[in-house]
C-alpha cells in the first residue's frame, strides 16, 4: 500500500450527503487486484464519475478518508479465503460528497473453483445499522490517527474490532445482520410480500 | 471472458463497434450461465441512436438484478447448509419473482432453523434421560449387590443353625453320660436344640425369600441394561442426525 495518508487528508469533502433510491443497487465488479472492471448506472451517477474514469481503477477511488483502514483489511482477508464479506462503508463521491452504502462482496468462482474476479452489490443501509456503526468505526479512526504507516494503522485497529466483537458475543456476520433491517425496504417499494 | 469478447468486437475506436452484436453476445453468455458478461464502454453520448445505449443499460440492469439474486440466495441457501440460519436473502432491492422466489428461501430458511431447534431441544432432553437412567442402573446394580450379600449371609445362617444344632446333641449325649448330675445341663441343651431348629427354619425361610429378591434384581438388571443399549444406540442416531 501507499503512504497516502497525507494525500487522503487534502482529498476534497464537501460534508453533503448523497442518497440512491432502496429499490436500486449500486454494482461494480472487479479484477483480483481490486481494479474496476464494471460498474452499473446507479454506481456511475452517485459516485459522480463517468464509465470510462472508472474502468480500470482502483477501487479505491471511492475511498472516503473516515474509513477504518481495518474493515478493507477485513474485507480482503474474507474475500481470499473465498467468502463473501458484508460491509457498511463510508464512500466519497467525485465531487466530495458522501454516501453510506450498505455493500455485499463476494468473490467469482471458475469451474476449478479458482477465484477469477470479485462482485460488489450494494443498498440503501438502514438508519439503524448506521447508529450501530458509526461509532464503531470512530473508534477504530481513533486509534489508527494514532499511527502514520498503514500497515501499523490496521495491526493496531483490528484487534479492537475482534474485541469488540467478543463483547456482542457474536461473529462479525451475525453483527452485521443484527443491526440490519431486512425486507422492509423492499416491502415498501414493491409491495412484495416477505 | 468478458475483455476477450468486446475486444473482439471492438475493432479500433469507438465509433465503429457493433453494439448489436456485443449485446447478442452478452446475453448468449449470460443464457450460458455467465453472468460475469456485461456491454462495456457504452459511452452513451457516442451514440447516433438514443435507443440502442438505453438497450445495452437495460441488458446490463437485467443481468445486475439476476447476478445479484443468485449470488445472494446461493449465500443464504450455503450457510443454511452449514446450520447457521442467520444469513438471510436480503429482500432490499429485489423485486417481483425475485422477491417472491427470495421469500420462499428465508420461510424455508425460517422453517429448518425451526427444526434444528427442536431437534437441539430434543436432543437435549435425551441428555438428561440418559443422565438420570444411568443413575437408576447404578441403583438397581447397587441392590443386586446387596441381596447377594444377604444370601451370602443366610446361607451362613443356615449353616451356624445346623452346626448349634449339632453342638446341642453332642451336649445331651455329654449330659446323659454324667448321669443326675448332668440332668440340668440336658435340659439347656434340648432347649438349644429347639432354638437351633427354629433358627434353621427361619434362616432358609430368609433364604428363599432373597433367592428370589436376588433373581428379580438380576432380571430388573438385565432389563435396564437392555434399555440402556437402545437409548445409547437412539442416542448415536440422534446425534449424527444433528451432526448431518
Ligand atoms: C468488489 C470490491 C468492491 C469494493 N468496494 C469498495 C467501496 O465501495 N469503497 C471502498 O472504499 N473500497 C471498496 N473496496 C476496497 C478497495 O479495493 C480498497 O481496499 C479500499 O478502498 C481501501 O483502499 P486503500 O487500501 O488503498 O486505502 C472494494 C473492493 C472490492 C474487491
Amino acid at each position: 500500500m501507499v503512504p497516502e495518508t497525507r494525500a487522503q487528508k487534502m482529498l476534497h469533502l464537501t460534508g453533503h450527503e448523497r442518497t440512491f433510491d432502496p429499490g436500486e443497487l449500486i454494482v461494480s465488479k472487479t479484477d483480483t487486484k481490486g481494479r474496476i472492471t464494471y460498474a452499473n448506472q446507479v454506481f456511475q451517477r452517485v459516485a459522480g464519475y463517468t464509465e470510462g474514469e472508472l474502468l480500470g481503477k482502483a477501487h479505491s477511488i471511492v475511498r472516503h478518508p473516515d474509513m477504518p483502514r481495518c474493515v478493507f483489511k477485513y474485507l480482503w482477508d474474507t474475500l481470499g479465503a473465498g467468502r463473501e464479506v458484508f460491509a457498511y462503508v463510508l464512500n466519497r463521491a467525485k465531487c466530495g460528497d458522501h454516501y453510506w452504502v450498505f455493500a455485499h462482496v463476494t468473490p467469482t468462482f471458475d469451474q476449478r473453483n479458482h477465484i477469477i474476479s470479485y462482485h460488489s452489490s450494494r443498498r440503501v443501509p438502514c438508519r439503524r445499522a448506521l447508529s450501530a456503526v458509526i461509532p464503531i468505526y470512530q473508534s477504530l479512526l481513533g486509534v489508527e490517527k494514532r499511527f502514520g504507516n498503514p500497515q501499523d494503522q490496521w495491526k493496531a485497529s483490528l484487534p479492537v474490532l475482534v474485541e469488540t466483537l467478543k463483547q456482542s458475543g457474536m461473529s462479525y456476520d451475525e453483527f452485521i445482520f443484527s443491526i440490519t433491517d431486512q425486507g422492509s425496504i423492499t416491502d415498501q417499494h414493491s409491495g412484495a410480500a416477505a | 471472458m468478458s475483455e476477450h469478447s468486446n475486444e473482439s468486437t471492438r475493432p479500433s475506436g469507438f465509433g465503429d463497434r457493433n453494439w448489436v452484436a456485443e449485446a447478442s453476445d452478452v446475453c448468449r453468455r449470460a443464457a450460458r450461465g455467465d453472468l460475469e458478461a456485461r456491454v462495456l464502454n457504452i459511452d452513451d453520448a457516442s451514440h447516433e441512436n438514443r435507443d440502442m445505449p438505453e438497450l445495452l443499460h437495460a441488458i446490463n440492469h437485467l443481468l445486475d438484478m439476476t447476478d445479484a439474486f443468485v449470488r445472494e440466495a446461493t449465500a443464504s441457501l450455503e450457510f443454511a447448509g452449514d446450520g447457521k440460519f442467520f444469513r438471510r436473502v436480503l429482500l432490499a432491492g429485489m423485486l417481483g419473482s425475485f422477491a417472491r422466489a427470495a421469500g420462499s428461501i428465508n420461510a424455508a430458511t425460517a422453517q429448518m432453523e425451526q427444526e434444528k431447534k427442536a431437534l437441539d431441544h430434543a436432543h437435549s432432553q435425551r441428555l438428561e434421560l440418559e443422565t438420570d437412567f444411568d443413575k437408576l442402573r447404578e441403583v438397581v446394580r447397587a441392590l443386586a449387590d446387596a441381596t447377594g450379600h444377604i444370601d451370602l449371609m443366610s446361607k451362613t445362617m443356615v449353616k451356624l443353625a445346623s452346626q448349634t444344632s449339632l453342638l446341642s446333641i453332642n451336649a445331651s449325649i455329654e449330659a446323659a453320660r454324667v448321669g443326675d448330675l448332668g440332668r440340668g445341663f440336658g435340659v439347656v441343651a434340648s432347649e438349644v436344640k429347639k432354638l437351633a431348629t427354629q433358627a434353621a427354619s427361619a434362616s432358609s425361610e430368609i433364604q428363599g425369600r432373597v433367592r428370589e429378591l436376588t433373581g428379580a434384581a438380576r432380571n430388573t438388571s438385565e432389563t435396564i441394561e437392555e434399555i440402556w443399549t437402545v437409548i445409547r444406540d437412539q442416542g448415536g442416531a440422534q446425534g449424527a442426525k444433528r451432526a448431518a
